[in-house]
């Protein structure tokens, strides 16, 4: 390890760990750094390096200033690359449902993804991938096929508001996916990989990675594909609608990332992407939907000095819907018409600043967002939203840390703003950590939600309500965990009060028409707890017991036209991962999730609320997953995975049942070639 | 040199976004009655007459004006209720209609389906009957690939309409249901398999065949048809053109 003094210097006094971690970034790809261990999401600190347990994460998220995961003054959930290895899943979907107890993904009509994270919906959980938003249904659940893992370094979530810092739809938390940091590659690198599964599932990729100098880049593409099947339900359903074929899909991601250290101080980000799937329900449909990406992006890094930090970046990132003619008419054959599309360009600025005792953070975001939707009572909106934040992250004493943060928001349609605060407050004494906080969170109604009129089927129409107000809440979290040895304990306790929730509302029927609206519900309250053991011991073996209860109370029960959160749910993981020799690893891997059952109300009828309402239970459900993954050298790896292990079939697929017909299998191999 | 293309394209997309060019628009509507008959089916409770022997005399006596009158299709509502002597088979059946299984839930009579005094073929959405006439499914998929004569296709099974309690889906209100109000009628089920749509797993699953149909009239003379569109140009599904030989010898 070849240090500069000066540098070096700053690790050990430890005065910030925002100066070190930018510093080391700027230095990467110094001819004279040898160790290529400068990035944020490397490991410079050892104190717990001997419990296996990734407390020395550096993360992001929960101030937009690089911490220490064990040193983050807000409670920040990680998922590293090795558990997404040791999980050995093709998609973000996958992971985060193996790992976050609470979170479930459910399905619409048209076979869109749902999430429900502890009681939010994906509108109000932000998905990010490096900082940046991704374009979608605007401010609601984004594609997540998207979402490849092979290029992810980890995943850090932090429950909970947090639109103080990262404004509308975070009021239920962010969900920030870390990719793999081009600066660390070797001279070069190629990577390719294929798995083949069940349901016709393949998945091929290639990565390229090359690093000269100053200059790094990988190229990665992923194809995959999976036949649509059918599913068969008893005939026992209290509601009617089920789901009878799981679609196929096909997608293609291309991603392009590069790094220029264009100076010791000044680093450039560019980044273009590509993306393309094809969803077919039925082999001889007329009509397949299909989902195009175009993203790009610039960023800079700049260390002013080694106390000032400076980021600003922009993004472009373009998502369209169409509709392709497969097998049609003369007219229509081979026709790919875009019905939707949603394009976001947006600026950031982002300056830190440490002072003695703590970091100073301003920011600030310009967003011009286009929304082009033939279900759209206007077929185009444009919407420009802007923000600017302040936070201070002070270091009271060298275990007590204070973070506050204000910040407005600008929405130019219906000229909607919003003032949030957030304090929160950590506490550290050797490995035990106590934080806890107050934040308020707000979502701006989407433009789907102030403007849509789309008749879903006939004699069933959703309409806008262009009255509606910003939903806020208020959020309050308690957290304390503990590592000793190889152990590490966590819990998170949180309450949410939530006013003018946007939800669909009674449907009114007019002329045997029934008219869905979205309206603003009064009062709303979301809370509940995790808590979450995990070992790792020095033998290989590694353990992980995660447990979530989320409660959600609306006053006037209203019928809930959306799937709720389950109440409890488990998730484990055991594990074996031993490097046998120089050679030779192995991993043995056991997971799985307990979803408990829940009761919701709906409308017997959703186009004739008139016919009453029923209390509707959906029965619990278990899966579990065992995977052995073998390495030869860092050249191949071979995995083995049995997913659904008890065969699990359910009597019916409800829209949030798991889509598997029973045990299924998989198989991939990865070879790995590089030059150091 | 690629974040500089990328950037470049970047700086001159519009804020709308960009790779318009890439997709496809839906054909515009034409005005063009030439042997092609533009059908507004998009509505459940009404049927559409349509004669083919009106608009081959106004075809053939030149005038613009009986040419654009033969295209004014006359419009029938469908019947729900008896107010009159049951004719013994039209009525109003509420079918439960999920994937693969019909269950009859109830049926009620209902007046005969009135129709104007001369037609050949009738359009509900994608259902279509005839004038006691009959139908034949080719395998052509074009009117251009069809022989010069009808005699050189040989021997042609010609379908009668038959009768169906499940097809002609009237009031789809409660299709979430899968409670669908039908209209029990005579359909032809070739010509009625052009184009078809299927509730039962929602949202709509459409299938269109992309054959030439063939069209045997009462009075024996045929026409050769074929769905060229059901969609206009906004995207809106029940807009029929189709195009046909008439006669058809």
């Amino acid at each position: 390890m070849n240090l500069r003094a000066r540098k070096y210097k700053i690790c050990v006094a430890v005065a910030t760990f925002v100066a070190m971690a930018g510093s080391l970034c700027a230095n990467t790809l110094d001819e004279t750094t040898e160790a290529s261990f400068a990035s944020p999401s490397d490991t410079l600190y050892s104190d717990w390096e001997n419990t296996g347990i990734d407390l020395d994460q550096v993360v992001v998220t929960a101030t937009r200033t690089p911490k220490l995961l064990s040193e983050a003054p807000i409670q920040t959930m990680l998922i590293t690359g090795k558990d997404i290895q040791r999980l050995d899943v093709a998609n973000v979907e996958d992971v985060l449902k193996q790992e976050l107890p609470g979170v479930e993904f459910s399905y619409s009509m048209n076979m869109q993804v749902n999430m429900n994270m502890a009681g939010f919906a994906g509108q109000s959980v932000l998905f990010l991938v490096d900082g940046e938003r991704l374009a979608g249904e605007t401010n609601d659940n984004v594609d997540f096929e998207r979402l490849v893992t092979s290029d992810i370094d980890h995943i850090e979530i932090v429950k909970g508001a947090v639109s103080v810092l990262y404004g509308s739809s975070a009021n239920g938390g962010v969900i920030n996916i870390i990719t793999k940091d081009v600066s660390r590659l070797p001279s070069w690198r190629l990577n390719a990989y294929g798995r083949v599964g069940s349901h016709g599932e393949q998945r091929y990729g290639l990565d390229l990675g090359v690093r000269k100098r100053r200059f790094a880049n990988t190229l990665s593409l992923v194809h995959n594909s999976t036949d649509c099947f059918r599913v068969y339900n008893k005939d026992n359903s209290p509601v009617p609608l089920l789901i009878d074929f799981v679609p196929g899909q096909s997608s293609l991601n291309v991603k392009d990332k590069a790094i220029l250290h264009a100076s010791d101080r000044l680093r450039l980000t560019g980044r273009l992407g590509y993306y393309s799937r094809e969803m077919v329900r039925f082999a001889h449909e007329a009509e397949h939907s299909r989902y195009y990406d175009y993203s790009a992006g610039v960023k800079a890094d700049y260390e002013a000095s080694v106390t000032d930090h400076l980021e600003l970046s922009y993004s472009f990132d373009q998502y369209d819907k169409t509709r392709y003619y497969a097998q049609s008419s003369m007219l229509l054959s081979g026709l790919n018409v875009r019905e939707y599309s949603n394009v976001q360009n947006s600026l950031r600025a982002l300056w830190n600043h440490t002072l003695p005792c703590g970091i100073l953070t301003f920011g600030a975001d310009y967003m011009h967002d286009y929304l082009a939707n033939t279900k759209l009572a206007d077929a185009d909106y444009i919407q420009s939203s802007a923000d600017a934040f302040a936070q201070f992250d002070w270091n009271l004493t060298s275990h007590f840390e204070l973070v506050g943060a204000l910040r407005y928001d600008y929405f130019q349609i219906g000229h909607n703003s919003q003032v949030t605060p957030k304090i929160s407050a950590a506490w550290h004494k050797g490995r035990f950590n106590l934080r806890g906080g107050y934040g308020m969170g707000f979502r701006a109604p989407t433009l789907k939600e102030l403007y849509y009129d789309f008749e879903a089927m006939s004699g069933w129409i959703i309409t806008g309500n262009s009255d509606l107000k910003p939903e806020q809440s208020h959020n309050f979290n308690l957290s304390a965990d503990y590592t000793h040895s190889c152990y590490n304990y966590t819990v998170i306790g949180y309450f949410n009060h939530i006013r003018n929730r946007i939800t669909t509302g009674v449907p009114q029927s007019v002329d045997a028409t029934a008219y869905l609206p979205y309206i603003n519900l009064p009062e709303a309250e979301v809370m509940g707890f995790e808590a979450t053991a995990q070992a790792r011991w020095h033998n290989g073996l590694g353990a992980k017991l995660s447990y979530g209860y989320t409660y959600e109370h609306k006053p006037d029960q209203a019928p809930n036209q959306f799937m709720p959160a389950r109440p409890h749910s488990f998730t484990y993981r055991i594990d074996y991962d031993r490097q046998f020799t120089r050679n030779y690893g192995l991993t043995v891997a056991l997971n799985g999730r307990w979803l408990s059952q829940v009761n919701n109300r709906e409308y017997r009828s959703p186009q004739q609320p008139s016919e009453g309402i029923l209390c509707v239970r959906y029965p619990q459900y278990h899966l579990h997953k065992v995977q052995l993954i073998q390495r030869w050298r860092d050249i191949a790896t071979l995995s083995l995975s049995v997913d659904n292990l008890l065969n699990y079939k359910p009597e019916n697929y409800f829209y949030n049942a798991p889509l598997t017909t029973g045990r299924t299998y998989s198989v991939s191999l990865s070879l790995n070639l590089e030059r150091q | 040199m690629i974040y500089m293309l990328g950037m470049s394209l970047m700086a001159f997309s519009a804020c709308s976004g960009m790779f318009e060019n890439l997709y496809d628009q839906y054909p515009a509507q034409t005005d063009d009655l030439n042997a092609r008959l533009l059908v507004d089916a998009t509505t459940y409770d009404t049927w559409t007459y349509i004669d083919l022997h009106a608009i081959a005399d106004a075809i053939v006596s030149g005038s613009n004006e009986s040419i654009a009158e033969a295209h004014n299709f006359c419009v029938m509502q469908i019947p729900q209720t008896l107010t009159g002597e049951w004719d013994g088979v039209t009525a109003y059946t509420r079918q439960e209609i999920k994937l693969g299984t019909t269950t009859e839930l109830s049926s009620t009579p209902t007046d005969t389906q009135p129709e104007p005094a001369s037609w050949d073929i009738a359009i509900h959405h994608f259902d279509i009957r005839t004038n006691r006439g009959s139908a034949f499914e080719t395998q052509f998929s074009s009117l251009s690939q069809l022989p010069g004569s009808l005699s050189e296709l040989g021997p042609i099974d010609w379908q009668p309409d038959v009768l169906t309690t499940d097809r002609v889906w009237v009031d789809l209100s409660r299709s979430l249901s899968f409670d669908i109000g039908c209209q029990t009628i005579a359909i032809s089920l070739p010509l009625s398999s052009m184009a078809s749509m299927d509730v039962s797993n929602p949202p709509p699953i459409y299938q269109v065949s992309g054959k030439v149909c063939l069209l045997r009239m009462s009075d024996g003379t045929v026409a050769a048809l074929f769905l060229d569109n059901y969609i206009n140009d906004k995207g809106f599904k029940g807009h029929l053109t189709i195009s046909y030989i008439y006669p058809y010898q």
